[in-house]
């Protein structure tokens, strides 16, 4: 594993790496301009189908195949999308592409949007990234007098204009059709799929939505070729990724790692262990919605996403969160619980009636006020809303729920039995060093 | 009767030339978002105008304007004060911030203060779980909060 590029990280040191001049040395903008000169559109597709990347939103959907999905007999233009409306708990890799290398995005977007045939594009930003905005701002209007983006492209006859569209505090418009239904100015409440936004999306119009790191990814891939992704990473899980890693660690941050990385290795050599040099009691391994992993989980685990299937969770978004020994589940679980039913959009009564109802008996349970039964009644509950909803939050709500139960069932009862925390509701680990 | 600066009503013409033709329902959560920047709150008569300035129902105005959580119809002070309370920020200690935050200000958590200076909410993951504890005043971002750094940030604001 010597010899693993840093596609996205690839700016160590640069004092500016978001201008366009830091960009350029880098080698920046040779693919869009090699693309441009000599491919086709399919020849782009052809080599991001043959990379298998796939999205790095969360699904891990390959991207080459959604954008086949595209519906090549409308007489509509198609649009394509940015999702960089960041909200996992737990997740900021997005975020560093945006503030450091946001014309590598630019560049992904310019060459994605050449492969499917794109009228435009939009950049879902979500509000509360105001350094991510200026920088972002400030790299389209570089872009633009380069001639990278915008009309008639280095003297092509490709056009891409690029927008940034602003989110206002709604995690749900991560979720790409939410995503889409926001920048047609209403509540960005989800869509039924069927349809599928590549078919009918944005405006009733095909749409290709992607995420900021998997767009990120394009110019690498035509640069070197699709093979030469394939090499890097697992069979099934191709190339490296961004891991944003927080919680009860001594260097949280963000680490660009190949897929099939060992988590083990992650969190004690990249992080450098555990804070106080205790022992891990849980990993949650791809965001507050991914079934969390113990202690013994975790061993000899790698990052790619056959393995997290075959554990029973899910590589996610790529944001681990450690929890160290000394953490109380219990109210772990009533901080997720609170966030799923917060940011519930409110239209399936499954979740945002389940959820609240959920919550409010965590929280009971939480204050030593829980009833026998009540672990019974909650994953009772959970079958009614698991996969009975439009959109994927209530299922991301119950992964937590269910995983939190089955893995640390003594500490609920406990709490249940003994009406009060054994930890005193402790969440909070020292670094005594 | 609210109104809107010449600099937010270029952005808005700016906004209206970019807007894809046939679509202007697009814009009313760009322009409730600059309404938002400019005024601080967007009530009943910022409504009105929005709907205006878009020639858009007041209904749409509305469903967007009270959905969005960033959007504040009873408006917010001088000074918008949100700690991130979601899991990774409570793991490295949240909770005493956000206490810490409610008693130096006098007010619970979705509270203004009297004279308007302050506005103290809790918000959900700002993307920052590196740096936690997390929180924002108006549009900038303080990380790995302490008691001590609050004193120093909120004690500087005129």
């Amino acid at each position: 594993m010597t010899d693993v590029p840093k596609i996205f990280l690839n700016f160590e040191g640069e004092a500016q790496p978001y201008t366009l001049e830091s960009y350029r040395k880098r080698g920046g903008y040779k693919a869009l301009q090699i693309t441009l000169s000599k491919l086709s559109p399919c020849d782009v597709v052809e080599q991001v189908k043959l990379s298998g990347l796939r999205g790095r939103g969360g699904a891990g959907f390959p991207a080459g195949v959604k954008w086949g999905f595209l519906n090549k007999e409308s007489a509509k233009p198609v649009y394509l999308c940015c999702n960089a409306d960041e909200g996992e708990p737990g997740t900021f890799k997005d975020k560093v592409i945006l503030v450091n290398n946001p014309h590598q995005l630019l560049e992904g977007i310019a060459l994605t949007a050449y492969a499917i045939g794109a009228k435009r594009t939009y950049i879902y930003l979500r509000g509360e990234y105001y350094l991510a905005y200026q920088r972002i701002s400030k790299a389209i209007e570089e872009a633009q007098k380069a001639n990278y983006i915008g009309d008639r492209i280095l003297g092509s006859s490709f056009n891409c204009p690029v927008d940034i569209v602003r989110g206002a505090g709604a995690y749900i418009c991560g979720d790409e059709t939410g995503l889409m239904t926001s920048i047609e100015g209403k509540r960005g409440l989800p869509r039924n799929k069927p349809p599928f936004p590549a078919v009918v999306g944005l405006y009733d119009c095909p749409t290709i939505i992607n995420n900021v790191e998997t767009l990120s990814t394009v110019p690498w891939i035509v640069e070197n070729g699709g093979d030469a992704y394939k090499n890097i990473g697992t069979e099934k899980s191709t190339g490296t990724r961004l891991t944003s890693v927080s919680g009860h660690v001594n260097n949280p941050g963000v680490f660009e790692v190949p897929m099939g990385y060992p988590l083990e290795k992650l969190i004690y050599e990249d992080c450098k262990g555990i804070r106080g040099g205790r022992k891990v009691k849980g990993v949650i391994p791809g965001g507050t919605s991914t079934p969390i992993l113990s202690a013994q989980d975790i061993e000899g685990l790698t990052m790619d996403y056959e393995a997290l299937e075959a554990k029973g969770s899910m590589l996610g978004s790529g944001a681990t969160i450690v929890i160290a020994e000394g953490a109380c589940m219990v109210k772990c679980l009533q901080n997720i619980c609170e966030f799923y039913h917060h940011e519930s959009c409110g239209q399936c009564t499954p979740c945002r009636e389940g959820l609240g109802w959920i919550t409010k008996m965590v929280r009971r349970i939480e204050k030593g006020e829980g009833m026998p039964g009540d672990l019974d009644n909650i994953l009772d509950l959970t079958r009614s809303i698991f996969g009975n909803t439009v959109c994927p939050l209530a299922d991301g709500a119950v992964n937590p729920v269910r995983s939190f139960i089955e893995k640390y069932r003594g500490e609920f009862e406990a709490h249940i039995t003994d009406k009060k925390c054994p930890l005193n509701g402790n969440l909070v680990v020292r670094n005594d060093r | 009767m609210a109104k809107l600066s010449e600099k937010t009503k270029e952005r808005i013409k700016r906004l209206k030339d970019r807007c894809e033709p046939g679509q202007p329902r697009s814009l009313i959560l760009q322009v409730l978002i600059l309404a938002m920047e400019e005024l601080r709150k967007v009530d009943t008569g910022v409504l009105h105008l929005v709907a205006k300035e878009l020639d858009m129902p007041l209904i749409w105005v509305k469903e967007v304007a009270s959905w969005y959580s960033m959007i504040f119809e009873e408006g917010v002070g001088k000074y918008h004060v949100r700690v991130c309370k979601t899991l990774s920020c409570s793991l490295m200690g949240a909770l005493t911030i956000i206490e810490y935050v409610g008693k130096k200000l006098n007010l619970k958590a979705g509270q203004t203060s009297e004279d308007k200076k302050f506005t103290f909410s809790l918000v959900e993951c700002l993307g920052a779980c590196d740096q936690a504890p997390v929180m924002q005043v108006n549009e900038e971002t303080y990380e790995q909060m302490t008691p001590e750094k609050i004193d120093k940030l909120l004690d500087g604001l005129e």
